[in-house]
């Protein structure tokens, strides 16, 4: 539905709905909550070994630990003792066997949070250790897999590599990515009376958390009612691996007939918790010397940790994004979804898509390097046409591109020219320093791939004082999801945003609601609260006019009164006009309902129309390297980012820079360290480092491209939650750029691109740089 | 935009105090004032009432009595519902609101005035506490043994002096006895022609070091005279690159010298591999720190 002009509250840059409640302390988290009286605290008993047979259990100290009511095992498990996912092999704790180093095999319960973990460290295990799988090509050769691998084709990629007049074969790896969200996994389990539940939890998915919690409880959904106002930051962690905590805290509730809170410590949250797929990859490329790409053959071998999780569909989506913004004739994708003794990798931002066009990107800066042209050159050639060469290697026909306006537009913005230009000349001076640059593109497909997701439902009451309250099947997670449903609201019934109350998201008010992911949050459910909010609008507007005696086209509301265009009646207040309803008994609320609409695809071949459409952006990255310790850092970055028409410009902004950081981050400097033992060693801010405020660069310029979704999406915005992550390509792309300017050899680096990384890859130029490269 | 400037609170500024509000008066704060929390206050002798502490006045207010716990807005009347902590307490320096234009001498005397009312003002980490834990890979090791640094120990047998260098005997472990102390450190007064302590971390800002070099170098006719070089994050402990000062010292102070040394100093040590970075990074980045410091020596004028 297109914006009408008239609207005041959709396009503004309004405050975030809790942002002076979160910067005064007043927002509630759930660690917040005040307990009840009784309450008891769970401590995770974690396996030290990361493969092998469970053959004993010895909890006697801990249960003559100071404040210890219980300790809590698979036995205590009154329903399903695994997790109800499609494919159910996580157990909720360990059975008979460890998996990995980490892995909770039961709980403590104590009287305070600190007995309980002191406790849960005196519980003594006794493991038979088997051999661990921790490394992907291994279990590739092992057939060691959570699922079936997936190979997507088309054309025929080896006749056409080996028609091509040149070629490339190479190998890279990029690692994971712990979430750190600010508020870790957190759940407080409440037993009511009749066997009803009450759970508080930190959940982008209060709706599995319920099913979840129901199942490992043995009782019906209807029972279990969770709760979740706000989290404390989410970014996919939180979708499915919030439910773990929280049907932790069940089954100790249950077992002690009192409320029980998991609160992981940091520690804990990281050696438990599943992060981004590491993906290592395989790739064979033809092309030409303009550096068009004829044929690809690429191999991605996804960490998927011990379990299946989420790990489907984010491969899946990397195979869905492997192409970026370009179109690639032949191609042979072959997916492995590796099974390792590690954390079980989930969700996060972005969901795959980082992780297929990392591939593509970094394919495209080796071919430039290999035909001696400006990279941006060899990506505009490659990219998708508008009339032809515009289908996707699965089916879709790309109907709304614009990563080739959009990329013309920001050289032009960022004025990429005669800044290459500058670092040719700045390089030529320097000895210590060397600078790169390039410019990235960002085609994001949008809609859950899980078709049955894209469905939402919101509700909206007014009440006879005209205040109205929303409530939807989203949740907040910092990223504006409720302010945007509200502004929404407010423009559809012309009222100003303060008569406009969101509250938690409660499986009591909308039922089977579907994840806040896949960016989808304001697509589905602004949409459902605007179709709930028409609903009133109509009753409201056919009261006004049959009180005025008027047609009710006539009718308009805005600025908290109801207008008619025709000469002589009055206008009315809008909390009269409500009043006015209650009295002639006119219902004030109502539910509202949104199924995305056109996408459909087919899960076993890949094929189809998974998104309903695309989100664009691109990102000019330019940094600086010291060659004497590879430290790096970024030294400017213009951003021009699609997402349609804005609701709400300063959120969305926000979640560009946000995004766009934490892809830094991605690329950059969070490294995850396994052990030869496949013990996590970065496990806390202390070893592990998300970037600081310092390593944002002081140009740092966000562009929203000004054009409406082609698509018929709420008020004509687009999705925006995780397309701008992967404007951080252009990063990785400038450090590449950077590390082929100190010779003449392929760059070769795997991400993060720590200081030391970088450090090593300059060493092999410099050691190349004499012999001959025998790839280009 | 509008912005909210989170003030201090109370947790900000009182990191100790005895049970049962032993520590607290209520006060009154005489008109006239707007006093923030964290104010050290003063008690005018002639009319019981608190003012923030004037180092002029000569009615009382110029000696320190107990810090504000409260913010108080006296502006138009007196307000007697001031919380003083006055005894037996410790606050946090960073906290503290003092008047405008006091010298720092004055302020050590105020802080030794409260001190004897045992309210405590105390940084929030020490020096000491730092070298005493003697982390491999903490920063300030390696700046104080290219300084010279000695430690001052202190135990009931007496004092005895150490040099931070020779301090350390294996990981986390130090000739500091026990039932001893670390009294004080001490630096030598230096004339160094260039100086300079450089970390390398994985993030710039708040990071621990992979590796850290401090050096100090004093130049005579162009020739290294005297050079000092600490290291951190190379071996089990804080170390001196002896052999690497070896090499400098004496020579003409030139890139072919700096090279020379670069190679001794990465084959000094023989780090280990962790989650920071690999042992041959550091051997190598620990060399990159070496000539870093060469470079910057050239960009100064005056160090040739």
């Amino acid at each position: 539905m297109d914006r009408p002009d008239f609207l005041t509250q959709t396009g503004k840059p309004v405050a975030h709905e809790s942002a002076i409640a979160q910067v005064t302390g007043e927002a509630r988290y759930i660690d917040d909550i005040e307990e009840v009286r009784g309450t008891l605290f769970a401590a995770p008993i974690m396996s030290s070994v990361a493969h092998g047979d469970l053959l004993e259990l010895d909890t006697s100290t801990a249960l003559a630990s100071e404040g210890v009511v219980a300790v809590i095992t698979a036995k205590d498990i009154p329903g399903g003792k695994f997790l109800p996912t499609p494919v159910p092999d996580e157990p909720i704790f360990a059975l008979n066997e460890v998996m990995h180093i980490g892995q909770v095999i039961g709980l403590v319960v104590a009287d305070t949070a600190i007995h309980a973990r002191h406790a849960a460290r005196k519980v003594k295990l006794r493991i038979a250790e088997k051999p661990a799988v921790l490394d992907v090509w291994q279990a590739v050769d092992q057939e060691h897999f959570v699922l079936p691998p997936v190979r997507v084709q088309r054309g025929s990629a080896a006749t056409a590599i080996a028609a091509a007049p040149r070629t490339i074969e190479s190998s890279f790896s990029v690692g994971g990515q712990e979430h750190f969200y600010l508020e870790g996994q957190v759940a407080y389990a409440l037993p009511q009376e009749q066997k009803q539940w009450l759970i508080y939890s930190s959940t982008q998915h209060p709706g599995e958390v319920q099913h979840w919690a129901a199942h490992a409880l043995g009782l019906d959904s209807h029972r279990v009612r969770v709760e979740c106002r706000r989290m404390g930051g989410g970014f996919g962690g939180k979708e499915s691996q919030a439910g773990q905590a929280a049907v932790w805290a069940a089954i100790a509730a249950n077992h002690c007939k009192r409320p029980v809170k998991v609160r992981l410590d940091r520690d804990e949250d990281f050696l438990i918790t599943g992060k981004r797929h590491p993906f290592h990859y395989r790739y064979r490329v033809g092309f030409d010397n303009t550096g068009l790409i004829h044929g690809l053959e690429i191999t991605m071998a996804v960490d998927c940790g011990f379990s299946t999780d989420l790990s489907g569909p984010v491969a899946d989506r990397a195979i869905f994004h492997a192409d970026n913004a370009y179109f690639l004739s032949d191609i042979d994708i072959q997916s492995y979804r590796c099974k390792t003794h590690r954390q079980s990798h989930t969700a996060f931002r972005g969901f795959g898509g980082p992780q297929g066009m990392m591939a593509i990107e970094t394919i495209m800066g080796d071919i430039a390097r290999a035909c001696g042209l400006d990279a941006l050159e060899v990506r505009r050639r490659n990219l998708y046409g508008r009339e032809s060469r515009n289908i996707t290697h699965f089916g879709m026909q790309v109907e709304d591109f614009v990563a080739d306006e959009i990329l013309a537009d920001l050289e032009k913005r960022c004025d990429y020219a005669a800044r290459r230009e500058a670092i040719a000349e700045f390089n030529k001076q320097s000895a210590r320093f060397v600078r790169g640059m390039a410019m990235t593109p960002v085609k994001f497909g949008i809609s859950f791939t899980a078709t049955h997701f894209n469905q939402a439902g919101a509700l909206v009451n007014v009440y006879n004082d005209g205040s109205i309250q929303v409530n939807h099947g989203g949740t907040e997670m910092g990223q504006g999801l409720h302010t945007k449903v509200c502004q929404v609201v407010a423009d559809v019934l012309g009222v100003s945003l303060s008569k406009v109350l969101i509250t938690a998201s409660d499986t009591s008010k909308v039922p089977n609601a579907s994840p806040t992911a896949a960016s989808s949050g304001t697509d589905l459910n602004a949409a459902a609260a605007q179709n709930a909010a028409i609903e009133i609008r109509d009753r409201l507007v056919a009261l006004y006019a049959q009180l005025q005696n008027v047609a009710e086209q006539s009718v308009r509301m805005e600025q908290d009164r109801v207008f008619t265009s025709e000469a002589g009646k009055p206008d009315m207040a809008f909390d009269d006009l409500v009043r006015q309803a209650y009295l002639r008994r006119v219902q004030l609320w109502s539910d509202g309902f949104y199924k995305t609409p056109k996408i459909h695809y087919d899960r076993k071949t890949l094929s189809g129309r998974p998104f309903y459409y695309f989100s664009y952006g691109a990102a000019c990255s330019e940094v600086e390297i010291d060659r004497l310790t590879g430290e790096n850092r970024l030294v400017a970055v213009d951003i021009l980012h699609d997402v349609g028409r804005s609701i709400n410009p300063a959120i969305d902004i926000g979640q560009i820079e946000g995004g766009f950081i934490q892809g830094m981050g991605w690329l950059t400097r969070e490294e995850l360290v396994w052990d030869s033992k496949g013990a996590l060693k970065t496990h806390a801010p202390s070893t592990y480092k998300i970037p600081a405020t310092g390593d944002v660069p002081e140009h740092f310029k966000v562009t929203l491209w000004p054009h409406p979704n082609k698509e018929d999406t709420v008020y004509r915005s687009k999705a925006v939650g995780e397309p701008p992550l992967m404007l951080a390509i252009s990063v990785w792309e400038a450090l590449r750029d950077a590390i082929g300017q100190t010779g003449s050899g392929a760059v070769q680096c795997d991400a993060p691109a720590t200081p030391e990384r970088v450090f090593f890859a300059i060493a092999n130029q410099q050691s190349s740089k004499s012999s001959a490269d025998p790839r280009a | 935009m509008s912005a909210i400037t989170e003030q201090n609170n109370l947790g900000d500024l009182l990191k100790y105090e005895a049970p049962n509000r032993y520590s607290r008066d209520v006060a009154t704060i005489a008109a006239g004032q707007n006093l923030p929390l964290g104010t050290v206050l003063g008690r005018n002798a002639s009319d019981g009432k608190h003012y923030a502490i004037d180092p002029a006045a000569t009615d009382g207010t110029e000696s320190a009595i107990g810090v504000l716990a409260n913010a108080i807005d006296a502006t138009n009347a007196d307000r007697s519902d001031a919380i003083l902590i006055a005894r037996h307490a410790i606050v946090a320096k960073t906290a503290l609101v003092w008047p405008i234009a006091l010298t720092g001498a004055q302020r050590i005397s105020y802080e030794q005035q409260l001190a004897e009312r045992g309210v405590l003002v105390r940084e929030s980490a020490t020096l000491g506490g730092n070298l005493a834990n003697g982390s491999p890979i903490g920063d300030s090791m390696p700046l104080l043994i290219a300084l010279g640094g000695e430690l001052v120990l202190e135990s009931g047998k007496g004092m005895r002096r150490l040099s931070v260098d020779s301090f350390y005997t294996g990981y986390r472990q130090s000739r500091l006895e026990k039932g001893e102390v670390i009294r004080s450190v001490s630096i030598p007064l230096h004339a160094h022609s260039f100086f300079r302590a450089l970390k390398l971390s994985k993030r710039q800002d708040d990071d621990i070091s992979i590796a850290c070099l401090a050096i100090g170098i004093s130049l005579e006719n162009n020739h290294v005279k005297d050079v000092r070089i600490g290291v951190g994050g190379m071996a089990a402990t804080p170390a001196r690159a002896v052999q690497t000062e070896a090499v400098l010292k004496g020579k003409p102070w030139s890139q072919a010298t700096i090279n020379e040394a670069c190679g001794i100093l990465e084959a000094e040590f023989s780090p280990i591999s962790d989650m920071r970075g690999s042992a041959d990074y550091r051997k190598k980045a620990i060399a990159g720190l070496l000539q870093r410091f060469w470079l910057e020596s050239q960009e100064q004028a005056e160090v040739a």
